[in-house]
């Protein structure tokens, strides 16, 4: 993100700094992507930016320093001693000592409330006199607009998921009469093609299969037959920039009723992808679409049928009822309208896509994907 | 059904009147729901609502709805539609029943804007931390829970020396494809690659100098081949219905160098310094200082500024932490991760992580697959 716009973004809020904990925050300040910050709680991350001056600085365990430094990030870093006292006392501490250096120590520092545990913000509020403003909202709608080189980043992140994908199903070509995949291995092929291809990470990843395409997830168990119908969900990223893409598959020829089903699908999702424009509000494309479903008979499945991707897989705007915010040039959307197949399959095709002054731009491009994938190979051995 | 029972005891025998969690490891913890990509989600809160009589009630988004009822041992759920604001109102109509109780919350993973909603929605509640109550319960483990934890700390173990044992010398292979071995090795034995923190990772001389080498692409790895004479850092951490193994190993490209094994006995030193002090009674604390006190003594370069060991089960760092403020007494039952990170001859950050079950009698090392008193050789040849 370009500093001189996160600088006046501080200087609106009327914040004498910004103070991000959130690790998608945390990315979206410095550049830099922790290492799974999300899934160690207890370990934390602070990046300050203040509205004026020359030093930016962030706080972080000692591990996590060089992964900062190494994603270019050319200020200030500060690591804090875990042994200073448990969680959060220790980061406390050494963030506390951070700001009274950077000149912080009173004035107006806006925050991710959001992201800060209720815990952290009282132990922070009791070592300093700034005043403590949640600027989530600042922070949400300036990451939600991005700029060329984001989108960039998410386009080529959906080029590294949908590779992953259809490289695990061509995989799958041919293994579903003898020795064939276990669902772990495959949905690991996923995740390697989507290294292989170039992801710098992945985040959510469930292979669903058969009965457990009813469910959003559910333990990689089992083995691969033919007559199945597979969900592949994926969220990866590159240097930080998310995508999140779903694709659906059937082991053998699908039968009709899920052919049916997917085609109904397939309108559904062509209905909000052609109203995804700027000024479009949020929740009328939802509502949009569960009126058409009712006008087809087809089963919506849960309450969102879009979000926002960038430093985080799931962020605003989203596609939900409730939400009136209007669609702006450089949203980007995954979009995957969710319905019921004959057995109450989870069905989703799940897209990305750039809101650009003539509509909506398919960042997820590698493959079209407006028919079922049919795992129907063969395999040569010879 | 035993943790579950457990827990029933624990919150009927509290001060609170109802707890409820909404940190992702506290809620697969409490709801007893495996479900990896909860940690991704902070915009999609979840809760458990566990009242002093009565049946604990899941909150989730309604989307998640089939899915946690599936996996988890709460049947009892709510769902809403929409953001924070829906999830709080979903948590504040289940709670109003309950007017002026004390409510004991996650206060160190609820985020402060959802606190403070809730704190609206409920003014007349006493709001108080259950984050003592929540990390007492789950530091002490069930027999079941011991179980998966020493088996995964066992699988791991395997899996990467089932990896270091195909390393050659004269056929060597780089960073990237050494730690994708290693996640393979380790699907193989059963293991969840569940997660997004769920990673291998190899580094090799220089890069082992960096906790992690070529960020973002954290446990993808690098090109670089392995070298004779260097040190291989090997990691992963995986999981087993939802309890997790960590595992470090090193092994040397080659014959043990004097000064690799120097390094090496110093790891091992501080590891014994840390078993001898492991007794039922003993603080976390003073286990710590044992162990520095045994790396003085021999002159090793202990990296500063990190815990040297922590608790481990559905999250693979969790409390207890063997660091020098942390008092909590170890008893019966407890699982720990020794984990002092010692500089090596040429700058490379060397630990060798080793899982403790504390016992009536002291602690038992668990899942040693090979001796770790010396680390892994590499052949030369086939």
């Amino acid at each position: 993100m370009d500093e001189t716009v996160i600088r006046r973004l501080i200087d609106a809020s009327g914040c004498s700094a910004f103070m991000a904990f959130g690790a998608d925050n945390f990315r979206y300040l410095t550049g830099a992507t922790l290492p799974f910050a999300e899934n160690y709680p207890e370990r934390k991350a602070a990046a300050i930016i203040p509205a004026e001056g020359d030093t930016c600085a962030v706080v972080t365990p000692v591990d996590w320093l060089q992964a900062v430094k190494d994603q270019g990030w050319m200020e200030a870093t500060v690591a804090y001693d875990e042994n200073e006292g448990p969680h959060p006392t220790a980061f406390v501490k050494t963030l506390a000592k951070t700001l009274v250096g950077m000149g912080l120590d009173k004035g107006k520092i806006g925050y991710d409330a959001e992201r800060a545990s209720a815990g952290l913000v009282e132990a922070v509020k009791a070592t300093t006199k700034a005043k403590l403003i949640p600027v989530d909202n600042v922070l949400s709608e300036a990451r939600s607009v991005k700029g060329s080189a984001e989108v960039a980043l998410i386009e080529k992140s959906c080029e590294f998921a949908d590779r992953g994908i259809i490289h695990a199903l061509n995989h799958l070509e041919g293994t579903l009469w003898g020795l064939g995949y276990t669902v772990p291995e495959y949905a690991e092929r996923i995740r390697v093609h989507a290294f292989e291809s170039g992801a710098s990470g992945v985040g959510h990843m469930a292979v669903t299969v058969g009965d457990d395409t009813r469910l959003e997830y559910a333990p990689h168990r089992g083995d691969i037959d033919e007559g199945l119908l597979i969900r592949n969900d994926i969220t990866s990223h590159s240097m930080g920039y998310w995508c999140s893409v779903s694709r659906m598959a059937f082991t053998g020829y699908a039968p009709p009723e899920v052919v049916d089903a997917y085609d109904e699908n397939q309108v559904l999702k062509q209905v909000a992808e052609c109203l995804l424009k700027p000024g479009a509000r949020c929740d009328k494309v939802y509502v949009k679409v569960v009126s058409e479903a009712e006008k087809l008979g087809a089963k919506l499945h849960g309450s969102i049928i879009g979000h926002g991707v960038g430093c985080s897989h799931f962020e605003a705007p989203y596609l939900v009822a409730g939400y009136p915010l209007e669609l702006k040039m450089g949203n980007v959307i995954a979009l995957g309208v969710a319905t019921l197949g004959p057995r109450r399959e989870i069905i989703v095709d799940r897209d990305v896509y750039e809101i650009t002054h003539e509509g909506a731009r398919k960042l997820s491009w590698y493959r079209r994907w407006d028919r079922i994938y049919e795992v129907t190979g063969f395999r040569a051995v010879h | 059904m035993e943790l579950y029972s457990k827990i029933v005891d624990a919150v009927q025998s509290s001060t609170f009147d109802a707890v409820v969690v909404t940190g992702a490891d506290n809620f697969v913890y409490m709801a007893g729901a495996v479900i990896p990509f909860l940690p991704l989600y902070p915009d999609s809160p979840v809760i458990v609502v566990w009242p002093r009589r009565g049946d604990p009630t899941v909150i989730a988004p309604e989307e998640w709805e089939e899915t946690i009822v599936t996996l988890s041992s709460i049947k009892k759920i709510r769902t809403y539609s929409g953001g924070v604001d829906a999830f709080t109102r979903a948590v504040a109509d289940v709670l109003k029943a309950k007017k002026g109780a004390r409510i004991g919350v996650d206060l160190l993973r609820v985020s402060e804007a959802t606190l403070n909603k809730l704190k609206k929605l409920l003014p007349e509640m006493e709001w108080v931390s259950c984050d003592g109550f929540i990390r007492e319960l789950r530091a002490v483990k069930t027999e079941e829970e011991l179980g998966l934890l020493e088996d995964a700390a066992y699988r791991v173990d395997h899996g990467i020396f089932g990896t270091q044992h195909h390393v050659l010398i004269t056929s060597t292979r780089s960073e990237m494809s050494l730690g994708e071995e290693v996640r393979v090795h380790c699907l193989e034995r059963g293991l969840d690659v569940i997660g997004a923190h769920s990673v291998s990772q190899g580094a090799s001389g220089t890069n082992a100098s960096k906790f992690w080498p070529r960020a973002p692409y954290y446990g993808i790895g690098h090109e670089k081949k392995l070298k004779e004479g260097e040190y291989v850092r090997i990691e992963a951490r995986y999981s087993l219905d939802g309890y997790w193994g960590t595992g470090s190993r090193l092994m040397t490209q080659g014959y043990t160098s004097a000064e690799q094994r120097k390094a090496y006995g110093h790891i091992v030193a501080v590891r014994e310094a840390a078993l001898s002090a492991m007794k039922p009674g003993a603080k976390c604390s003073e286990v710590y200082k044992a162990m520095k006190a045994a790396a003085k003594e021999l002159d090793a370069k202990l990296v500063e500024g990190l815990a040297l060991g922590h608790g481990i089960g559905v999250a693979d760092v969790e409390a207890p932490y063997l660091s020098a403020k942390d008092d909590t007494k170890l008893c019966p039952g407890m699982v720990l991760v020794i984990r002092p990170v010692v500089e090596g001859p040429k700058g490379e950050l060397l630990w060798s992580s080793d899982t403790v079950v504390i016992e009536e009698d002291g602690p038992r090392v668990v899942g040693w697959y090979k001796d770790w008193r010396e680390p892994y050789v590499a052949n030369y040849t086939l």
